[in-house]
């Protein structure tokens, strides 16, 4: 199949990368504004576990804050929104993020595992200075799915496509589009862009966007992020909607639905702010910066489809809940310390125990610290290695020892790398990834990366 | 200061079990083997023994490992557990225990089994909450390698060649030990192009991974000449402890050791030195790596900071030269068995005092000095004993 | 670090202890160690040869293990007994209908059985079963 698909790394998943696109979207926000945190996904790494709540902690948001993960639709995304909108209009929350992140798996080499693509999307929805607003909402339930996923399977199971696509997509965007436009009052010249998500068969969201008498014109082309991206499961909406806010002008109504078990659709109208928002990488700046993987070995290996040879090193010790949740804020959120006395910001997840940090490592000074984060700061490499003898599912293992712009040093692995690009003294940022996984947890904490863009 | 060890301990008696891949020896074979070694070449027995400290930080559990494979009979023991630092520290305790009067006869035992874990290397970095780099021991050191290339301006081949040569060094001195674990001797151009471990680190750049024991029998200078006409005296013994703050502080340069550099210039000034150059005549020192020996001879004053190279290329450090660095062939050749190590290279020293190191001899050497690096160079807990006759 | 996998080499040179049930005699004074050692128990003696332990003796002392370790049936009987010709073993009982049935003196002989399973490989003991009365 021709074109590109998009690879979530290793050490990424629906809910690292759903970090990631709130650290996108909170640019320039205060995290402690937020007043919920809504996970999307049909891949959430655990079945009994708050995902979003880890995230609340990786973002710094409030302790006193909605968290919920929703999840087992394609239109997770787009159901989530809905919640949200309701949270803030009914007047109970002022401003909820939402993210969508999916990392889907189909048998290997097969035409469905080619068409998908890893992605996520984050929105993040309040009162004051939108650069969209909602006019209206239409949903639609259906108990047909095309694709779905039992307990025990780790692959998209579907059924035929011709009926599956006749008697649900085929039914049910129409509804909800044309739905969403009554209630409006609009019709189809009114919409400046439309943003739908396409089903397997990128194709049948033309017939189903001619049927409702689009112009092609009008749309936010699947193909064009199919082919480069994927498809891309509860975040394709997303990533759509935000490619389509990276082109649009105020005043623009934009149509925006998505499908998944029945669909939402959304009619949005660009404000005179989205000229006010500060740049973020979205959808063309990290389609820009994209790295190309070696292999499709690879791929195989990091979605363990493939069992990994073991290397001859020690195994590592149990996952202890009660040190990672003494350590929280530190490991997850990337809290260190600025002295008072002597000003010097220092992180230190420790070196063979755990933190905090009670004592300054400059001055002495004992517990008189003030609160720190790391998490948004650019560092320079100080020094790194790239070790062969470490067990990795990309080798080399690559560790640097960074220092952070406005002081602060430490030693952290290195991802998203060309290990030939590293150098002493390139710029790196920090990313929240999974480092660990052990008995069904999953150990996040953060990364450097090369900057791309 | 606090007081001085000099002159105030001796050993009268040392032993050292082969170090290698031993599958047929277990903890208990190395301990009573090594020990039985030290008792004979002390003229003692094992019941003569009135207190031990034991150095292993893989292998012992408790004093107790000590005592039961040795059947000492309800004698105090100790445990240390202070990386490779660790049997330098039991002769540490051993000595001031000595040096206080408490007893007349002790033991510093060292042992490491490290090959019954069927694994590649020691295990990496990792803290409780599995945040820690995933680096290994060679990838840490690594990083002080390209700062150091970084910082005095050596390119790649430059700097790799400069530490090839240590390494071909120490081999050509191990070929002449019967007791080490590698005994093959290795060219420059066979280092450069071995296989990369952690860049820029490559196969023979790395100590590998050896059990053994090692001991000493150690009693108080007055007694020392009842057992032996020859006993090898402690002139210092240093340990400098570590902040930790190098791994997380913008001060460290990451080349150079700040904690070996400071043991030394407290040992120096409990022996009483100050031409460490000119007085030390030997020197057995953490070649855990070979760019660790390198900053260690900067870190121990035998040269300037930035020219170890220099002092490399005029075979300074060679068996013949003018300071000879790992005469029985350093971690590198003889092994790492990490409680034993620091034990291993006093005992060197004490056999080239006496004029046993044989085909190793060194012609009239003076004082010895033995170092150990334990952890990482940003965070270490580094010793150095200096020893004479 | 970690326990020693079954393809350690610790249990390789284990192997004359746990199959052919090799200890050690002291030359000089007669005392019985096992598993095998370099120095005698009793004595301090370097003095020592090879000694085949015999699969049958009495029970020196026990206890019924209601709590045990993981990957164990409860309850579970570890048993200390005196073999004979000399030598102490401890195992476990097997084959016992309830724990009750195991007293100080107890005649036992010892079964070859499988003890655990751990990445992948089996471990083989002797645990001891009572010896039938006629």
């Amino acid at each position: 199949m021709p074109g590109e698909r998009a690879v979530a790394y290793y050490d990424e998943d629906s809910v690292t990368m759903a970090v990631e696109a709130a650290l996108d979207c909170l640019r320039d926000f205060d995290p402690k504004s937020v007043d919920g945190l809504f996970y999307a996904s049909t891949t959430s790494p655990y079945k009994e576990k708050l995902c979003s709540a880890t995230m609340a902690l990786a973002l710094s948001l409030r302790r006193d804050i909605r968290t919920v993960d929703i999840t087992s639709a394609l239109r997770s995304g787009t159901a989530a929104l809905g919640f949200a909108l309701d949270a803030i209009s009914s007047g109970r929350s002022d401003s909820i993020l939402v993210t969508a992140s999916d990392v889907r798996l189909s048998p290997p080499s097969g035409m469905t595992e080619q068409a998908l693509g890893d992605a996520a999307g984050a929105l993040l929805l309040g009162k004051e200075n939108v650069i969209a607003e909602v006019l209206d909402c239409y949903s639609v339930s259906d108990e047909l799915a095309a694709t779905w996923r039992g307990e025990a399977d780790t692959f998209i199971r579907s059924w035929e496509d011709r009926m599956t696509m006749d008697e649900s997509y085929s039914k049910v965007m129409p509804e909800a589009i044309s739905g969403v436009m009554k209630k409006a009052g609009l019709n189809t010249k009114d919409l400046a862009r439309v943003v739908f998500d396409p089903p397997g068969d990128v194709r049948r969201h033309g017939r189903v966007a001619g049927e409702l008498g689009f112009d092609p014109a009008q749309l936010l082309d699947p193909g064009g992020v199919f082919m480069t991206v994927g498809l891309l499961g509860s975040a394709m909406s997303f990533v759509m909607l935000v490619a389509a806010l990276e082109q649009a002008k105020p005043g623009d109504k934009i149509l925006f639905a998505a499908y998944g078990n029945g669909a939402d659709a959304y009619v949005l109208q660009v404000t005179d702010a989205i000229g006010k928002l500060s740049e973020r990488r979205g959808y063309a700046k990290h389609l820009e910066s994209k790295g190309m993987m070696r292999s499709y070995n690879d791929y195989l290996r990091w979605r363990d489809i493939v069992p990994l040879d073991q290397a001859r090193r020690p195994e590592r010790g149990h996952i202890s809940l009660a040190a990672n949740w003494r350590e929280r804020h530190v490991d997850l959120g990337l809290w260190g310390i600025k002295c008072r006395r002597c000003g010097t910001p220092q992180y230190d997840y420790g070196g063979m125990t755990t933190t905090p940090i009670r004592v300054c490592a400059v001055c002495g000074a004992v517990d008189d610290f003030d609160d720190y984060n790391f998490a948004r700061r650019k560092a320079t490499v100080f020094s790194y290695t790239h070790d062969m003898l470490s067990p990795s599912l990309d080798p080399p293992t690559s560790v640097a020892m960074i220092e952070f712009e406005g002081g602060g040093r430490s030693l952290f692995d290195l991802t998203d790398r060309n290990p030939d690009q590293v150098q002493v003294g390139i710029e790196v940022e920090m990313t929240f990834r999974k480092v660990f996984f052990d008995r069904g947890l999953n150990n996040y904490f953060w990364k450097a990366r090369p900057i791309r863009c | 200061m606090a007081g001085s060890i000099k002159d105030r301990v001796a050993i009268i008696g040392m032993g050292c079990t082969r170090f290698g891949e031993l599958w047929d020896k277990g903890p208990t074979d190395l301990v009573v083997d090594a020990v039985e070694e030290a008792c004979a070449d002390a003229g003692v027995e094992r019941k003569d023994i009135e207190a031990l400290w034991g150095g292993s930080i893989f292998t012992a559990h408790g004093g107790r490992f000590f005592t039961e494979a040795l059947r000492m009979q309800y004698i105090p023991a100790s445990h240390l557990v202070n990386a490779c630092a660790s049997g330098q520290d039991a002769m540490r305790n051993a000595a001031y225990a000595l040096a206080a009067g408490i007893y007349d006869i002790v033991l510093a035992v060292g042992v490491e089994k490290i090959k019954d874990e069927g694994m590649s290397g020691l295990p990496g970095m990792d803290n409780r909450t599995h945040t820690h780099a995933v680096a290994t021991m060679p990838g840490v050191f690594a990083m002080m390698a390209t700062k150091y290339f970084h910082r005095y301006g050596l390119n790649p081949e430059e700097g790799k060649t400069m530490l090839a040569k240590i390494s071909v060094k120490s081999h050509a001195n191990g070929s002449l030990n019967p007791k080490a674990h590698l005994r093959n001797v290795l060219t420059v151009e066979r280092v450069l192009n071995a296989p990369i471990i952690a860049w820029p680190l490559g196969l023979f750049d790395c100590c590998g991974v050896s059990d053994g024991g090692a001991a000493a029998i150690m009693t108080r200078a007055d007694k020392a000449k009842e057992f032996r006409k020859d006993p090898v005296y402690l002139k210092a013994l240093q340990i400098c402890g570590t902040p930790s703050s190098g791994r997380i502080t913008s001060e460290y340069d990451y080349t150079h050791v700040e904690e070996s550099y400071r043991a030394a210039v407290a040992a120096y000034e409990e022996a009483g030195i100050t031409d460490p150059r000119g007085e030390i005549g030997m020197a057995e020192v953490h070649d855990c790596f070979s760019i660790t020996e390198a900053v260690t001879m900067e870190d121990l004053q035998f040269c300037e900071r930035g020219r170890v190279k220099d002092d490399i290329e005029a075979g300074t450090f060679e068996l013949t030269g003018d300071l000879p660095v790992q005469p029985d062939g350093g971690l590198k050749c003889f092994g790492h068995p990490v409680g034993a190590s620091g034990i291993r290279m006093v005992y060197e020293l004490y056999l080239q005092l006496q004029g046993r190191a044989d085909k190793r001899q060194i012609k009239n050497p003076k004082l010895g000095l033995a170092h150990n690096l334990g952890h990482e160079p940003y965070a270490p807990l580094c010793s150095v004993c200096i020893v004479g006759l | 670090m970690t326990q020693p996998a079954p393809a350690s080499p610790v249990f390789w040179r284990f192997n004359p202890e746990v199959f052919r049930l090799i200890g050690i005699r002291c030359k000089d004074c007669g005392h019985i160690s096992y598993p095998r050692t370099k120095i005698c128990h009793e004595c301090g003696s370097l003095n020592l040869e090879e000694f085949k332990l015999a699969k049958k003796g009495t029970v020196h002392t026990y206890c019924v293990n209601w709590a045990p370790p993981p990957n164990f049936e409860p309850p579970i009987t570890p048993v200390i007994v005196d073999l004979e010709g000399g030598g102490r073993y401890q195992g476990l009982m097997t084959e016992t209908a309830t724990p009750e049935d195991v007293k100080v003196g107890s005649k036992v002989e010892m079964v070859l059985r499988k003890l655990n399973t751990d990445r992948g490989l089996n471990v083989y003991g002797y645990k001891f079963r009572l010896v039938e009365e006629d």
